[in-house]
């Protein structure tokens, strides 16, 4: 029998290297960096995020616009110190206090993927939330459990636990953040009644079954940066005018014109971009799958994926707001009602005309948007790019190809006057405040160098 | 549980194809991508133009009972085929939504794993497109 003093000496070096082992366990505090991770699983979100939005009543493009943003903040706000000289947007966002966010522990290590797949399930989960089908909740669920499966192998297990901590963490903060920004839970209430329509020569009718406007209240709803609304409200739209010899009438005449000899490419056009009845993720959806198809293109790490998710979110959803604002600024009747009432009383439109006015067209301000934010990440400024959007195949359009990505913009915006449901002022307008927004996005913000 | 189905499609559908070929273990079965997509995608659009039809229809009905110079009986009649058409336009949407799934899935897959290279998928573009205008699925 061994004495124990000759016992002493080895347990005495096992509890140090036990110990030594948990300090080195808990002492880790080189995280590696969120641009060491590939950003594939969070691009299966926003593919995720395109369906569910089809599927989930009362998301209407502002809504939907609202969602993508919010997941994409998150999604930066997750990994944001896992990115060299970053700097996170609390303080840099309107309403959005420099404390307002949690803080990774001091000295403590994480995984900014385990974090990053947390915050994004928990806040899709928070902004489909009532209206979230059972079906959809469990592919959310199974999409986080997959990713975290793939992501914790390499990580100790309180790595893994304090990131996804930290994760709902952040989505919990943001939620709250959302709470008070007037778009709250509006799928609930979509027409935000009660809404008195103006009445006037100038002021739109109800084009169809649905006889209240879309959201009349969106332009009111705070803004991620207020100069993305204040500064970009377009002009004065042409004076409305029935006589034959106005603008007025000849920007009317233009549209009609156009619906009677529109090629069968640009009947394509208009219905490609129309984003299909009963059909698609809106239009802030297909930009959002252009720019998931762009990252992928560009194998970009999960660093450059969550910047890019954030930038087209923030520009996104100030774009729905700023050009509803000027919709229900200026209540605009849509040329369909117009032609019908000057023109020609039999004039039918391309494609169905949305319920809410027509000055300044939202397509064209959130693909201005679009624009800005893909020309500054995937090009060296000049914007060209060659493009094949694949994103209508699985709707049963054929693959449209780009050399720009204003080609890409100016098409879309043109498809509404194909179309017929928007006169061209409400095209070129609707593209400018995209634009604007795009860049005060851009460079309001101080976003990290990731490219 | 739908995600892990339509994540088999594409290997259940070279199963079927090398199941049939079972008396020939010899011979080499592959199944050629752009025909696979083909055959969804005019699938697809056969959808896409029974979409825009049945849309068409739905707003220039409701048109027709807005307008006042319609009668009442005119717009019963009308409220009641519409009522009939939600049934078919739930079908069609139900299947339009399922099979984008499964386009979207094969899509990606064949981009992410078999077309990883850009000039790769510019070749599937234009051979794609050739097939769906050989079949004149446009």
């Amino acid at each position: 029998m061994k004495s124990p003093t000759s016992l002493t000496i080895p347990i005495i070096l096992f509890l140090l290297i036990g110990f030594s082992g948990c300090e080195k366990y808990e002492r880790v505090t080189d995280s590696t960096e969120t641009s060491a991770y590939s950003g594939d699983f969070l691009r299966k979100f926003y593919d995720l995020q395109c369906q569910i939005t089809k599927e989930t009543p009362g998301f209407f493009p502002p809504q939907a616009a609202r969602a993508f943003s919010y997941v994409g903040l998150t999604g930066y706000e997750a990994v944001v110190h896992g990115i060299p000289n970053a700097k996170s947007l609390a303080g840099q966002l309107n309403g959005l206090s420099a404390n307002a966010l949690p803080q990774p522990e001091v000295d403590k290590a994480y995984n900014w993927a385990i974090v990053a797949n947390a915050a994004s399930a928990e806040m899709m989960r928070k902004m489909f939330e009532l209206n979230l089908s059972e079906q959809n909740l469990q592919k959310i669920n199974e999409m986080e459990d997959y990713n975290y499966s793939q992501l914790y192998a390499a990580n100790p297990l309180p790595v893994a636990d304090r990131s996804v901590a930290f994760g709902r963490a952040i989505a919990e903060a943001i939620y709250q953040y959302s709470m008070t920004d007037g778009g709250h839970q509006a799928y609930l209430d979509a027409f935000q009644l009660p809404y008195i329509l103006p009445v006037g020569d100038h002021c739109w009718i109800p084009t169809g079954a649905t006889v209240h406007p879309i959201c009349p209240y969106w332009g009111e709803c705070r803004p991620f940066l207020n100069q993305n609304v204040v500064g970009t409200q377009p002009p004065q739209h042409l004076p409305h005018s029935a006589d034959v010899n106005s603008d007025f009438y000849a920007a009317a005449m233009e549209v009609y014109n156009q619906v009677n000899n529109n090629s069968a490419e640009q009947i394509e056009i208009a219905r490609f971009w129309a984003d299909d009845p009963f059909q698609t993720c809106t239009p802030a959806g297909h930009t959002f799958n252009l720019l998931s198809q762009l990252l992928e293109e560009d194998d970009a790490t999960l660093a450059k994926t969550a910047v890019g998710y954030a930038k087209l979110g923030i520009a996104e959803n100030d774009a729905f707001i700023s050009c509803w604002k000027s919709k229900y600024d200026f209540v605009l009747v849509r040329p369909f009602t117009y032609i019908r009432q000057h023109i020609d009383p039999n004039f039918n439109t391309v494609i169905g005309t949305p319920p809410f006015p027509a000055y300044s067209s939202g397509h064209s301000c959130e693909i201005g948007v679009g624009e800005t934010v893909f020309t500054e990440m995937f090009t060296n400024g000049d914007g060209k790019y060659e493009l094949s959007d694949r994103t209508g195949l699985q709707f049963g359009f054929g693959i449209r190809h780009f050399s720009s990505f204003s080609e890409m913009a100016e098409e879309c915006a043109n498809s509404r006057f194909y179309g017929g449901i928007h006169y061209q002022m409400d095209n070129t307008e609707g593209l400018v405040t995209g634009r604007k927004i795009g860049y005060i996005v851009l460079n309001q913000i101080q976003w990290p160098e990731v490219n | 549980m739908a995600r892990g189905k339509l994540r088999l499609l594409p290997f259940v559908f070279i199963f079927t194809v090398l199941a049939a070929c079972e008396n020939e273990p010899t011979k080499k079965v592959t199944v050629n991508p752009i025909q696979f997509m083909a055959d969804l995608h005019c699938e697809a659009v056969s959808l896409r133009k029974a979409r825009f039809e049945l849309a068409d229809k739905m707003r220039f009905m409701e048109d027709t009972l807005m307008q006042s110079s319609t009668s009442d009986s005119a717009k019963a009649l009308l409220r009641t085929q519409l009522d009939n058409l939600e049934p078919y336009k739930d079908s069609i949407v139900n299947r339009s939504l399922e099979l984008s799934k499964i386009i979207k899935f094969t899509l990606d897959s064949l981009i992410e794993q078999e077309f990883t290279e850009m000039v790769q998928r510019k070749s599937f573009d234009v051979e794609l497109a050739a097939e769906l205008e050989k079949r004149g699925c446009r």
